[in-house]
Protein backbone atom coordinates (compact mmCIF):
# COMPACT_ATOMS: atom_id res chain seq x y z
CA UNK A 1 0.00 0.00 0.00
CA UNK A 2 1.21 3.25 -0.82
CA UNK A 3 2.28 6.03 1.56
CA UNK A 4 -0.66 8.23 0.49
CA UNK A 5 -3.09 5.51 0.56
CA UNK A 6 -2.02 4.55 4.68
CA UNK A 7 -2.06 8.38 5.50
CA UNK A 8 -5.60 7.93 4.17
CA UNK A 9 -6.83 5.15 6.35
CA UNK A 10 -5.36 7.10 8.96
CA UNK A 11 -7.39 10.14 8.64
CA UNK A 12 -10.37 7.63 7.86
CA UNK A 13 -10.35 7.13 11.64
CA UNK A 14 -10.09 11.00 12.11
CA UNK A 15 -12.77 11.01 14.35
CA UNK A 16 -11.30 8.51 16.26
CA UNK A 17 -8.08 10.90 17.00
CA UNK A 18 -10.39 13.84 17.85
CA UNK A 19 -12.14 12.11 20.86
CA UNK A 20 -8.58 11.70 22.30
CA UNK A 21 -7.82 15.40 20.84
CA UNK A 22 -10.94 16.14 23.20
CA UNK A 23 -10.05 14.30 26.21
CA UNK A 24 -6.68 16.11 26.19
CA UNK A 25 -8.20 19.49 26.44
CA UNK A 26 -10.33 18.79 29.06
CA UNK A 27 -7.18 17.30 30.77
CA UNK A 28 -5.48 20.15 29.69
CA UNK A 29 -7.83 22.71 31.15
CA UNK A 30 -8.94 21.34 34.16
CA UNK A 31 -5.54 21.19 35.35
CA UNK A 32 -4.28 24.29 34.34
CA UNK A 33 -7.38 25.82 36.88
CA UNK A 34 -6.08 23.68 39.62
CA UNK A 35 -2.29 24.93 38.95
CA UNK A 36 -3.02 28.55 38.69
CA UNK A 37 -4.91 28.43 41.63
CA UNK A 38 -2.81 26.33 43.62
CA UNK A 39 0.42 28.00 42.54
CA UNK A 40 -1.18 31.17 42.82
CA UNK A 41 -2.10 30.53 46.67
CA UNK A 42 1.43 28.76 47.10
CA UNK A 43 3.62 31.32 45.32
CA UNK A 44 1.70 34.34 46.90
CA UNK A 45 2.18 32.89 50.36
CA UNK A 46 5.90 32.19 49.74
CA UNK A 47 6.25 35.64 48.63
CA UNK A 48 5.10 37.35 51.94
CA UNK A 49 7.07 38.20 55.53
CA UNK A 50 3.71 37.66 57.81
CA UNK A 51 3.78 36.09 60.81
CA UNK A 52 1.62 33.38 60.20
CA UNK A 53 3.45 31.92 56.97
CA UNK A 54 6.18 31.16 58.91
CA UNK A 55 4.49 28.13 60.07
CA UNK A 56 3.57 26.83 56.68
CA UNK A 57 6.51 28.29 54.40
CA UNK A 58 8.82 24.89 55.26
CA UNK A 59 5.50 22.34 54.17
CA UNK A 60 5.07 24.93 50.91
CA UNK A 61 8.59 24.27 50.25
CA UNK A 62 9.10 20.85 50.90
CA UNK A 63 6.10 20.61 48.37
CA UNK A 64 7.63 22.69 45.55
CA UNK A 65 11.27 21.08 45.85
CA UNK A 66 9.72 17.60 45.66
CA UNK A 67 6.96 17.82 42.94
CA UNK A 68 9.62 19.93 40.96
CA UNK A 69 12.73 17.06 41.64
CA UNK A 70 10.35 13.93 41.04
CA UNK A 71 9.19 13.03 37.46
CA UNK A 72 5.53 13.41 36.73
CA UNK A 73 5.26 9.91 35.73
CA UNK A 74 5.97 8.87 39.61
CA UNK A 75 3.43 10.94 40.86
CA UNK A 76 0.91 10.21 38.37
CA UNK A 77 1.60 6.56 39.20
CA UNK A 78 1.35 7.25 43.25
CA UNK A 79 -1.80 9.26 42.94
CA UNK A 80 -3.45 6.94 40.71
CA UNK A 81 -1.82 3.52 42.06
CA UNK A 82 -0.77 4.50 45.68
CA UNK A 83 -3.99 7.02 46.54
CA UNK A 84 -6.88 4.42 46.34
CA UNK A 85 -4.59 2.14 48.49
CA UNK A 86 -4.28 4.12 51.28
CA UNK A 87 -7.41 6.08 51.73
CA UNK A 88 -10.00 3.76 49.96
CA UNK A 89 -11.22 6.47 47.60
CA UNK A 90 -10.73 5.06 43.82
CA UNK A 91 -10.04 7.45 41.33
CA UNK A 92 -10.38 7.08 37.71
CA UNK A 93 -8.10 7.79 35.33
CA UNK A 94 -8.67 11.41 34.82
CA UNK A 95 -9.29 12.89 38.42
CA UNK A 96 -6.14 11.09 38.82
CA UNK A 97 -4.65 13.19 35.85
CA UNK A 98 -6.09 16.07 36.85
CA UNK A 99 -4.93 16.14 40.68
CA UNK A 100 -1.39 14.94 39.33
CA UNK A 101 -0.86 17.61 36.82
CA UNK A 102 -2.65 20.04 38.96
CA UNK A 103 0.10 19.50 42.32
CA UNK A 104 3.38 18.86 39.35
CA UNK A 105 2.48 22.42 37.05
CA UNK A 106 1.34 24.29 40.37
CA UNK A 107 4.55 23.42 41.83
CA UNK A 108 5.93 25.45 38.88
CA UNK A 109 3.27 28.06 38.74
CA UNK A 110 4.38 28.88 42.23
CA UNK A 111 7.92 29.69 41.13
CA UNK A 112 6.32 31.71 38.70
CA UNK A 113 4.32 33.81 40.43
CA UNK A 114 7.07 34.62 43.42
CA UNK A 115 9.50 35.34 40.39
CA UNK A 116 7.38 37.78 39.22
CA UNK A 117 6.60 39.28 42.90
CA UNK A 118 9.67 39.37 43.49
CA UNK A 119 10.84 41.62 40.09
CA UNK A 120 8.51 44.35 41.07
CA UNK A 121 10.32 47.20 41.98
CA UNK A 122 10.55 47.14 46.09
CA UNK A 123 9.16 51.05 45.89
CA UNK A 124 5.74 50.12 44.51
CA UNK A 125 5.65 48.52 48.40
CA UNK A 126 6.91 50.91 50.16
CA UNK A 127 4.79 54.12 48.24
CA UNK A 128 1.58 51.80 48.73
CA UNK A 129 2.08 51.19 52.34
CA UNK A 130 3.13 54.67 52.73
CA UNK A 131 -0.47 55.91 51.17
CA UNK A 132 -1.98 53.63 53.96
CA UNK A 133 -2.82 50.41 51.90
CA UNK A 134 -2.98 46.92 54.03
CA UNK A 135 -0.74 44.63 53.41
CA UNK A 136 -3.68 42.58 51.29
CA UNK A 137 -4.52 46.23 49.44
CA UNK A 138 -0.69 46.20 48.34
CA UNK A 139 -1.06 43.04 47.24
CA UNK A 140 -4.21 42.95 44.93
CA UNK A 141 -3.98 46.19 43.79
CA UNK A 142 -0.03 47.08 43.35
CA UNK A 143 2.01 43.66 43.48
CA UNK A 144 0.67 41.39 41.76
CA UNK A 145 -1.25 43.55 38.78
CA UNK A 146 2.09 44.07 37.83
CA UNK A 147 3.84 40.66 38.57
CA UNK A 148 0.95 38.96 36.43
CA UNK A 149 2.27 40.82 33.29
CA UNK A 150 5.75 40.23 34.09
CA UNK A 151 4.46 36.48 34.36
CA UNK A 152 2.62 35.71 31.47
CA UNK A 153 5.45 35.09 28.95
CA UNK A 154 7.01 32.01 31.51
CA UNK A 155 3.15 30.99 32.26
CA UNK A 156 2.36 30.48 28.31
CA UNK A 157 5.60 28.06 28.38
CA UNK A 158 4.24 26.47 31.54
CA UNK A 159 1.14 25.87 29.96
CA UNK A 160 1.97 24.71 26.65
CA UNK A 161 4.29 21.99 28.58
CA UNK A 162 1.46 21.12 30.68
CA UNK A 163 -0.15 20.34 27.02
CA UNK A 164 2.43 17.97 26.74
CA UNK A 165 3.09 16.73 29.48
CA UNK A 166 -0.26 15.64 29.68
CA UNK A 167 0.04 12.83 27.43
CA UNK A 168 1.70 11.09 29.99
CA UNK A 169 -1.87 10.28 30.99
CA UNK A 170 -2.21 7.69 28.46
CA UNK A 171 0.16 5.61 30.47
CA UNK A 172 -2.41 5.31 33.25
CA UNK A 173 -4.86 4.11 30.49
CA UNK A 174 -7.04 7.53 30.28
CA UNK A 175 -8.20 7.96 26.53
CA UNK A 176 -6.39 10.89 25.32
CA UNK A 177 -5.02 11.86 22.14
CA UNK A 178 -1.62 9.76 22.33
CA UNK A 179 -3.75 6.45 23.59
CA UNK A 180 -5.81 6.96 20.69
CA UNK A 181 -2.90 7.25 18.36
CA UNK A 182 -1.39 4.50 19.93
CA UNK A 183 -4.29 2.51 19.40
CA UNK A 184 -4.99 3.55 15.90
CA UNK A 185 -1.27 2.42 15.15
CA UNK A 186 -2.30 -0.89 16.73
CA UNK A 187 -5.22 -1.21 14.59
CA UNK A 188 -4.31 -0.02 11.49
CA UNK A 189 -1.11 -1.70 11.93
CA UNK A 190 0.77 1.64 10.73
CA UNK A 191 1.78 3.40 13.82
CA UNK A 192 4.26 5.85 11.86
CA UNK A 193 1.35 7.49 10.29
CA UNK A 194 -0.80 7.27 13.24
CA UNK A 195 2.13 8.23 15.49
CA UNK A 196 3.40 11.15 13.28
CA UNK A 197 -0.68 12.13 13.08
CA UNK A 198 -0.62 12.50 16.41
CA UNK A 199 1.98 14.50 16.71
CA UNK A 200 0.98 16.72 13.99
CA UNK A 201 -2.39 17.28 16.35
CA UNK A 202 -0.07 18.11 19.49
CA UNK A 203 1.18 20.87 17.58
CA UNK A 204 -2.04 22.14 16.52
CA UNK A 205 -2.82 22.83 20.25
CA UNK A 206 0.42 24.22 20.89
CA UNK A 207 1.27 26.11 18.01
CA UNK A 208 -0.69 29.36 18.32
CA UNK A 209 0.36 29.50 21.95
CA UNK A 210 3.69 29.41 21.10
CA UNK A 211 3.44 32.00 17.84
CA UNK A 212 1.78 34.40 20.44
CA UNK A 213 4.57 34.26 22.60
CA UNK A 214 7.11 34.40 20.16
CA UNK A 215 5.42 37.19 18.81
CA UNK A 216 5.18 38.95 21.97
CA UNK A 217 9.01 38.91 22.62
CA UNK A 218 10.09 39.86 19.16
CA UNK A 219 7.69 43.07 19.46
CA UNK A 220 8.52 44.15 23.18
CA UNK A 221 12.47 42.91 23.56
CA UNK A 222 15.93 43.04 22.05
CA UNK A 223 16.21 39.58 19.66
CA UNK A 224 18.83 37.29 22.07
CA UNK A 225 16.77 38.75 25.28
CA UNK A 226 13.73 37.99 23.77
CA UNK A 227 14.85 34.76 22.64
CA UNK A 228 16.08 33.70 26.26
CA UNK A 229 12.55 34.47 26.91
CA UNK A 230 10.69 32.81 24.94
CA UNK A 231 12.59 29.34 25.69
CA UNK A 232 12.14 30.09 29.22
CA UNK A 233 15.21 30.99 30.31
CA UNK A 234 14.51 33.85 32.54
CA UNK A 235 17.63 35.25 34.21
CA UNK A 236 16.33 38.38 35.86
CA UNK A 237 13.65 37.36 38.21
CA UNK A 238 14.51 35.11 41.30
CA UNK A 239 12.77 31.46 40.07
CA UNK A 240 15.44 28.68 40.63
CA UNK A 241 16.14 26.49 38.11
CA UNK A 242 15.34 23.32 39.48
CA UNK B 1 -5.59 1.86 57.89
CA UNK B 2 -3.58 0.35 55.42
CA UNK B 3 -0.76 -1.43 56.81
CA UNK B 4 2.81 -0.74 55.44
CA UNK B 5 5.28 -3.70 54.28
CA UNK B 6 8.51 -1.84 54.14
CA UNK B 7 10.54 -5.30 53.82
CA UNK B 8 9.64 -5.65 50.01
CA UNK B 9 11.32 -2.48 49.43
CA UNK B 10 14.71 -3.29 51.42
CA UNK B 11 15.11 -6.41 49.65
CA UNK B 12 14.88 -5.07 46.39
CA UNK B 13 17.10 -1.85 47.44
CA UNK B 14 20.19 -3.03 45.43
CA UNK B 15 18.09 -3.68 42.42
CA UNK B 16 15.90 -0.69 42.30
CA UNK B 17 19.11 1.70 42.84
CA UNK B 18 21.21 -0.24 40.14
CA UNK B 19 18.59 1.40 37.95
CA UNK B 20 19.52 4.72 38.27
CA UNK B 21 22.74 3.23 36.50
CA UNK B 22 20.81 3.44 33.01
CA UNK B 23 19.10 6.59 34.09
CA UNK B 24 22.34 8.16 34.30
CA UNK B 25 23.95 6.65 31.09
CA UNK B 26 20.59 7.97 28.88
CA UNK B 27 20.67 11.50 30.93
CA UNK B 28 24.57 12.07 30.20
CA UNK B 29 24.51 10.37 26.49
CA UNK B 30 21.36 12.06 25.54
CA UNK B 31 23.11 15.39 26.86
CA UNK B 32 26.33 15.08 25.17
CA UNK B 33 24.90 13.79 21.58
CA UNK B 34 22.15 16.40 22.48
CA UNK B 35 24.79 19.10 22.78
CA UNK B 36 26.89 18.60 20.19
CA UNK B 37 23.72 18.75 17.87
CA UNK B 38 22.75 21.51 19.74
CA UNK B 39 25.54 23.63 18.53
CA UNK B 40 25.27 22.69 14.55
CA UNK B 41 21.60 23.47 15.19
CA UNK B 42 22.26 26.63 16.32
CA UNK B 43 24.41 27.36 13.81
CA UNK B 44 21.68 26.45 11.02
CA UNK B 45 19.37 28.31 12.44
CA UNK B 46 22.00 31.53 12.27
CA UNK B 47 22.82 30.60 8.62
CA UNK B 48 22.63 32.62 5.48
CA UNK B 49 21.21 30.24 3.50
CA UNK B 50 17.13 29.97 4.28
CA UNK B 51 16.41 26.43 3.17
CA UNK B 52 18.76 25.19 6.02
CA UNK B 53 17.18 27.90 8.23
CA UNK B 54 13.73 26.58 7.24
CA UNK B 55 13.93 22.94 7.49
CA UNK B 56 15.92 23.55 11.02
CA UNK B 57 13.13 25.16 12.25
CA UNK B 58 10.46 22.96 11.02
CA UNK B 59 12.42 20.18 13.28
CA UNK B 60 12.97 22.92 16.24
CA UNK B 61 9.37 23.49 15.77
CA UNK B 62 8.04 19.90 15.73
CA UNK B 63 10.57 18.74 18.94
CA UNK B 64 9.30 21.87 20.97
CA UNK B 65 5.59 20.94 19.69
CA UNK B 66 4.81 17.49 20.33
CA UNK B 67 5.76 15.34 23.58
CA UNK B 68 8.60 13.81 24.36
CA UNK B 69 6.66 10.58 24.73
CA UNK B 70 5.00 10.80 21.11
CA UNK B 71 9.06 11.23 19.77
CA UNK B 72 9.99 7.72 21.94
CA UNK B 73 7.41 6.30 20.74
CA UNK B 74 7.34 7.35 17.08
CA UNK B 75 11.34 6.29 17.07
CA UNK B 76 11.04 3.42 18.71
CA UNK B 77 7.85 1.48 17.09
CA UNK B 78 7.49 3.87 13.95
CA UNK B 79 11.18 3.90 12.53
CA UNK B 80 12.10 -0.09 12.97
CA UNK B 81 9.17 -0.64 10.46
CA UNK B 82 9.91 1.95 8.13
CA UNK B 83 13.71 1.25 7.66
CA UNK B 84 13.72 -2.40 9.04
CA UNK B 85 16.34 -1.35 11.34
CA UNK B 86 16.17 -3.72 14.50
CA UNK B 87 17.66 -1.49 17.27
CA UNK B 88 17.37 -1.99 21.47
CA UNK B 89 14.90 0.44 23.24
CA UNK B 90 17.69 1.82 24.75
CA UNK B 91 19.02 2.98 21.80
CA UNK B 92 15.94 4.17 20.80
CA UNK B 93 15.77 6.18 24.26
CA UNK B 94 19.17 7.48 23.74
CA UNK B 95 17.99 8.65 20.16
CA UNK B 96 14.48 10.16 21.37
CA UNK B 97 16.70 12.01 24.23
CA UNK B 98 19.47 13.24 22.13
CA UNK B 99 17.30 14.55 19.45
CA UNK B 100 14.81 16.17 21.94
CA UNK B 101 17.89 18.10 23.92
CA UNK B 102 19.42 19.26 20.41
CA UNK B 103 16.19 21.44 19.63
CA UNK B 104 16.06 22.72 23.28
CA UNK B 105 19.80 23.26 23.18
CA UNK B 106 19.97 24.72 19.99
CA UNK B 107 17.34 27.12 20.52
CA UNK B 108 19.08 27.92 24.28
CA UNK B 109 22.36 28.32 22.20
CA UNK B 110 21.35 30.45 19.26
CA UNK B 111 19.57 32.90 22.06
CA UNK B 112 22.81 32.99 23.87
CA UNK B 113 24.51 33.67 20.86
CA UNK B 114 22.36 36.33 19.82
CA UNK B 115 22.49 37.99 23.13
CA UNK B 116 26.30 39.05 22.79
CA UNK B 117 26.57 42.32 22.08
CA UNK B 118 27.21 42.57 17.84
CA UNK B 119 30.11 44.76 18.80
CA UNK B 120 32.23 42.03 20.35
CA UNK B 121 32.36 40.63 17.07
CA UNK B 122 32.85 43.61 15.01
CA UNK B 123 35.80 44.23 17.46
CA UNK B 124 37.14 40.52 17.28
CA UNK B 125 36.94 40.99 13.13
CA UNK B 126 38.34 44.24 13.48
CA UNK B 127 41.40 42.63 15.37
CA UNK B 128 42.29 40.47 12.08
CA UNK B 129 40.58 37.30 13.61
CA UNK B 130 38.97 35.04 10.92
CA UNK B 131 34.81 34.77 11.54
CA UNK B 132 35.24 30.77 13.26
CA UNK B 133 38.38 32.31 15.51
CA UNK B 134 35.75 35.23 16.39
CA UNK B 135 33.05 32.91 17.03
CA UNK B 136 35.13 29.95 18.97
CA UNK B 137 37.08 32.61 21.26
CA UNK B 138 35.05 35.53 21.83
CA UNK B 139 31.24 35.28 20.80
CA UNK B 140 30.57 31.29 21.85
CA UNK B 141 32.87 31.49 25.65
CA UNK B 142 30.23 34.66 26.44
CA UNK B 143 27.56 32.99 24.85
CA UNK B 144 27.78 29.86 27.19
CA UNK B 145 27.88 32.12 30.02
CA UNK B 146 24.51 33.52 29.63
CA UNK B 147 22.57 30.27 28.66
CA UNK B 148 24.24 28.60 31.85
CA UNK B 149 21.52 28.51 33.95
CA UNK B 150 19.01 27.41 31.23
CA UNK B 151 21.03 24.82 30.39
CA UNK B 152 21.30 23.52 34.29
CA UNK B 153 17.37 23.70 34.24
CA UNK B 154 17.19 21.03 30.58
CA UNK B 155 19.84 18.86 32.67
CA UNK B 156 17.41 18.37 35.29
CA UNK B 157 14.26 18.46 33.36
CA UNK B 158 16.07 15.80 30.79
CA UNK B 159 16.99 13.47 34.19
CA UNK B 160 13.14 13.65 35.53
CA UNK B 161 12.04 12.52 31.48
CA UNK B 162 14.49 9.56 31.67
CA UNK B 163 11.63 7.75 33.75
CA UNK B 164 9.58 7.66 30.42
CA UNK B 165 11.42 5.12 28.56
CA UNK B 166 10.22 2.93 31.34
CA UNK B 167 7.62 2.75 28.88
CA UNK B 168 9.56 1.18 26.38
CA UNK B 169 10.65 -1.22 28.80
CA UNK B 170 14.37 0.22 29.36
CA UNK B 171 15.27 -1.27 32.84
CA UNK B 172 15.94 1.87 34.48
CA UNK B 173 14.66 3.39 37.72
CA UNK B 174 10.94 3.34 37.40
CA UNK B 175 10.77 0.57 34.92
CA UNK B 176 12.34 -1.34 38.05
CA UNK B 177 9.87 -0.06 40.67
CA UNK B 178 6.80 -0.95 38.10
CA UNK B 179 7.69 -4.47 37.62
CA UNK B 180 8.43 -5.53 41.06
CA UNK B 181 5.21 -3.23 42.00
CA UNK B 182 3.57 -5.99 39.78
CA UNK B 183 5.53 -8.46 40.78
CA UNK B 184 4.76 -8.21 44.80
CA UNK B 185 1.39 -6.61 44.65
CA UNK B 186 3.05 -3.79 46.55
CA UNK B 187 2.65 -0.99 44.90
CA UNK B 188 2.05 1.29 47.94
CA UNK B 189 5.83 0.80 49.04
CA UNK B 190 7.60 0.41 45.73
CA UNK B 191 6.19 3.67 43.90
CA UNK B 192 6.62 5.92 47.27
CA UNK B 193 10.09 4.04 47.12
CA UNK B 194 10.82 5.20 43.56
CA UNK B 195 9.80 8.99 44.27
CA UNK B 196 11.79 9.16 47.46
CA UNK B 197 15.06 8.26 45.35
CA UNK B 198 14.36 10.22 42.78
CA UNK B 199 13.92 13.26 45.00
CA UNK B 200 17.27 12.10 46.72
CA UNK B 201 19.10 12.22 43.69
CA UNK B 202 17.31 14.82 41.86
CA UNK B 203 17.36 17.47 44.56
CA UNK B 204 21.16 17.96 44.98
CA UNK B 205 21.77 17.91 41.36
CA UNK B 206 19.30 20.82 41.03
CA UNK B 207 20.24 22.34 43.91
CA UNK B 208 24.32 22.12 43.12
CA UNK B 209 23.56 23.53 39.83
CA UNK B 210 21.23 26.36 41.00
CA UNK B 211 24.12 27.41 43.46
CA UNK B 212 27.01 26.85 40.72
CA UNK B 213 25.39 28.32 37.71
CA UNK B 214 24.08 31.62 39.75
CA UNK B 215 27.70 31.93 40.56
CA UNK B 216 29.11 31.71 36.81
CA UNK B 217 26.69 32.84 35.06
CA UNK B 218 26.19 36.44 33.66
CA UNK B 219 22.68 38.11 33.14
CA UNK B 220 21.84 38.92 29.74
Amino acid sequence: MSEAARFGEIFGHLGFLLTGLLVTLELSAASLVVATLLGMVVGVTRSTKGRWTRVVRLPLSLYVDFFRTTPLLVQLFWIYYVLPVLTGITLNPFDAGVISLGLYEGSYISEIFRGGIAAVDVGQVDAATALGMTPWQVLRRVLLPQAIFMMLPAFGNQFLTLIKDSSLASAISLPELLSQGEALGAMTLYPLEALTVTGVSYMVLTLPLSTVLTLWHRGSLSRGLSQLRRIGGVVETERGMI
Amino acid sequence: MYVWHWGVVWSHLAYLVGGLELTAVITVTSMAIGSALGVGVAGARLSRWWPLRLAVGAYIEFVRGTPFLVQLLWLYYAIPIVTGLNYPSIVAAIAAGSLNIAAYNGELFRAGILAVPSGQQDAALALGMTRWAAFRRVTWPQALRIVLAPLGSTWVGLFKDTSLVSIIAVSELMYRAQTLAINTFRPAELYTAAAVIYFLVTYPQARFLDRTFKRLSVHA
